[in-house]
């Protein structure tokens, strides 16, 4: 019953004018950023962090989440339509939606996505408000060297989930928390890498580091290959779904919704790992296998469910354990600290307002796009129709306007351009660049964690060793690097035997 | 690639070797830095034990194009002529070169569509936003 009343207490706060004027502002141009590809939620979120400097942490908090989700439901237009994921979580839905199109039935597959969504990210977000709650109760008994060792187990978990090669992952861990160490140590105050420059001891900008990773080096991507897109426009009438489209696609939306959210928890672990099993396994309990690839509801309908399932679970690392489970939920992490607020396992104690908000407008801005979308098919398949060579251009000067307004300072624009140029070529050698990113974000947590564990054990290793809680994340940094790597050794050796014939 | 990490982490090991010790057995600030930069540079020499092994499989990577060299010049040019010459005049100019370069359009044609868009953003950051923008010349 304490729930409920916290969550009325939340609706409350989500429903004010304002707070809904930024949840729909949130979740309109995720939207959009979704449709765009070449922007995607990161990029849509960093350009718009600037402005909430000046709201308060609340509205700021649910006009980025609302980015967030809103570019899932986004990315699946141009991805039914032109065969093009706006978003990389959309991609798995490219194959099924696309067909449909094809087959007159855009209309039947765009409506069944933003329903599958709709569930998906409302129960995604149930679930985060039953889960976090105990979670975070439970966290608030860990000390620095617990707080360290989860910290190592969720690098451990990037590394060898990665979509990239773990080699390759290890790189970007590495390198993140090398650039994480630039700046004034934040324990003595010695300054860090700062080559003897005052601009320098404050680190660099997050903000220009995550628009050139991501932003940036996606426009040079598409700029190696510019198309212009001309989506044909669905009827109003066929928007809506018939009977038989939603019950042939319940039990996809049931299970991609338990995938999505559990996939969602992991940190390391892309969205886009949820759509793809949530793909195969439709496809693997399908009486029908021989349909998926060429029109199958079911293909569109857990995918798009999957992917918005993620955007609720994802919160729990960051609002239970201050840890980012992907890129995106590091700009949130990096919002809630311009505001003097650490997520973590004190947050739901000494900032009720702000998650119960948050859960709340989660709830209100999925059905805002569950209401809104389908009837603005229209206006957002114009915005696809805008020539990629005037995207680009005005996405590039936001960007930048963006980057030079947190500080006012061009040390950042060369961030921008020097990351974006980095972030090109490493995703052209097949580098994934977010454990880079989010390894800038926890660096220095996870050294300060490190040092603060021994500072108070007067230099003892063993710290790391003793105790139940340490004992226990250990073993289980043990087990999974045990069964991930078993995992990737069976993989490896499979392939090796079909390349051998 | 992995020569490149490989340097960078030999460089910051180096550099954060001669920071402070730490004290009472707690690590000083240039621990960490070094064992991650030690870390760094064994990952890289992986790297490049990987790529060498896969060498000679025939694909070539082809980096960049006259689009993308364009828009990493017209990016410096704007950090380094934001704050003297001002927004008005660098973003209008950075979209000239821009349109022209994505767009294919004559200097004349993408004028009025530079300014324009340099102008609307101008308005939108500063009075809108209240985003602090250098005026400089313009």
């Amino acid at each position: 019953m304490e729930v409920l009343d916290l969550l009325a207490a939340g609706f409350a706060a989500a429903l004010t004018p304002r707070n809904l004027g930024y949840c729909l502002l949130g979740v309109m141009w995720g939207t959009i950023v979704g449709i765009l590809p070449g922007l995607g939620p990161l990029a849509g979120m960093t350009l718009l962090l600037p402005l909430t400097f000046k709201l308060t942490p609340d509205s700021a908090v649910i006009m980025l989440a609302g980015i967030f989700y809103g570019a899932m439901y986004g990315g699946s237009l141009t991805s039914i339509l032109v065969r093009i994921p706006g978003e990389a979580a959309s991609v798995m839905t490219c194959i099924d939606g696309h067909e449909m199109t094809k087959q007159g039935r855009a209309g039947p597959a765009i409506a069944i996505a933003a329903v599958g969504s709709w569930v998906g990210g409302t129960l995604s977000v149930v679930g985060l408000m039953f889960f976090a709650p105990p979670l975070a109760a439970a966290m608030l008994r860990i000390g620095p060297a617990e707080e360290f060792v989860i910290l190592l187990l969720a690098f451990l978990v990037m590394v060898l989930v990665s979509q990239s090669s773990p080699l390759k992952t290890l790189t970007m861990v590495l390198l993140g928390l090398l650039v994480a160490a630039i700046g004034l140590d934040p324990m003595s105050g010695h300054p860090r890498f700062t080559l003897g420059s005052p601009r320098l001891v404050d680190g660099l900008s997050f903000v220009a580091l995550a628009l050139g990773l991501f932003g940036v080096s996606e426009i040079f991507l598409s700029l190696e290959r510019i198309v212009e897109l001309r989506p044909q426009r669905p009827s109003l009438e066929s928007l809506v779904p018939r009977l038989q489209d939603l019950r042939d696609s319940a039990g996809a939306v049931g299970r991609g919704t338990v995938i999505g959210f559990v996939f969602g928890l992991i940190p390391g672990v892309s969205h886009i790992i949820s759509t793809f099993v949530s793909y195969v396994v439709e496809r693997r309990l399908s009486r029908h296998p021989e349909r998926f690839g060429h029109g199958a509801i079911q293909g569109v309908a857990g995918p798009e469910t999957a992917n918005n399932a993620t955007t609720g679970s994802a919160m729990v690392p960051l609002l239970v354990l201050g840890i980012p489970a992907n890129p995106v939920t590091a700009i949130l992490l990096s919002a809630f600290l311009i505001h003097g607020i650490q997520p973590g396992p004190q947050l739901i104690g000494e900032h009720p307002a702000i998650f119960w908000s948050l859960i709340a407008s989660m709830m209100v801005g999925n059905l805002i796009l569950l209401i809104l979308n389908l009837p603005l098919v229209g206006l957002f398949i114009n915005v696809l129709r805008v020539p990629y060579g005037y995207l680009a251009p005005a996405i590039l000067l936001i960007s930048m306007v963006g980057v030079y307004g947190v500080a006012a300072s061009t040390l950042d624009l060369w961030v921008l351009l020097l990351f974006g140029a980095v972030g090109y070529l490493l995703r052209k050698l097949d580098f994934d660049v977010a454990p880079l990113l989010l390894a800038t974000v926890l660096g220095d947590r996870m050294e300060t964690a490190f040092r603060r564990a021994l500072s108070i054990a007067e230099g003892d290793y063993r710290v790391f060793f003793h105790g139940l809680n340490a004992a226990l994340l250990i073993g289980a940094v043990v087990v999974v690097a045990g069964v991930l790597g078993f995992a990737r050794l069976a993989n490896y050796r499979r392939e090796r035997i079909a390349e051998c014939g | 690639m992995a020569i490149v990490l490989a340097l960078l982490g030999g460089a910051a090991a180096i550099t954060a070797f001669r920071m402070p010790p730490g004290t009472s057995g707690v690590p000083g600030p240039g621990a960490f830095p070094v064992g991650v930069a030690v870390a760094l540079i064994g990952a890289s020499v992986g790297l490049l034990a990987q790529a060498l092994r896969a060498r000679g499989d025939g694909s070539r990577l082809e980096l960049g194009n006259g689009a993308i060299l364009t828009t990493l010049a017209a990016m410096a040019c704007v950090a380094l002529a934001l704050e003297r010459v001002g927004f008005l005049g660098t973003f209008s100019l950075f979209l000239l070169v821009t349109l022209r370069a994505y767009r294919r359009r004559s200097w004349l044609s993408a004028a009025p569509a530079a300014v324009l868009g340099a102008a609307l953003a101008y308005a939108f950051f500063a009075w809108v936003l209240g985003v602090r923008l250098p005026r400089g010349l313009v």
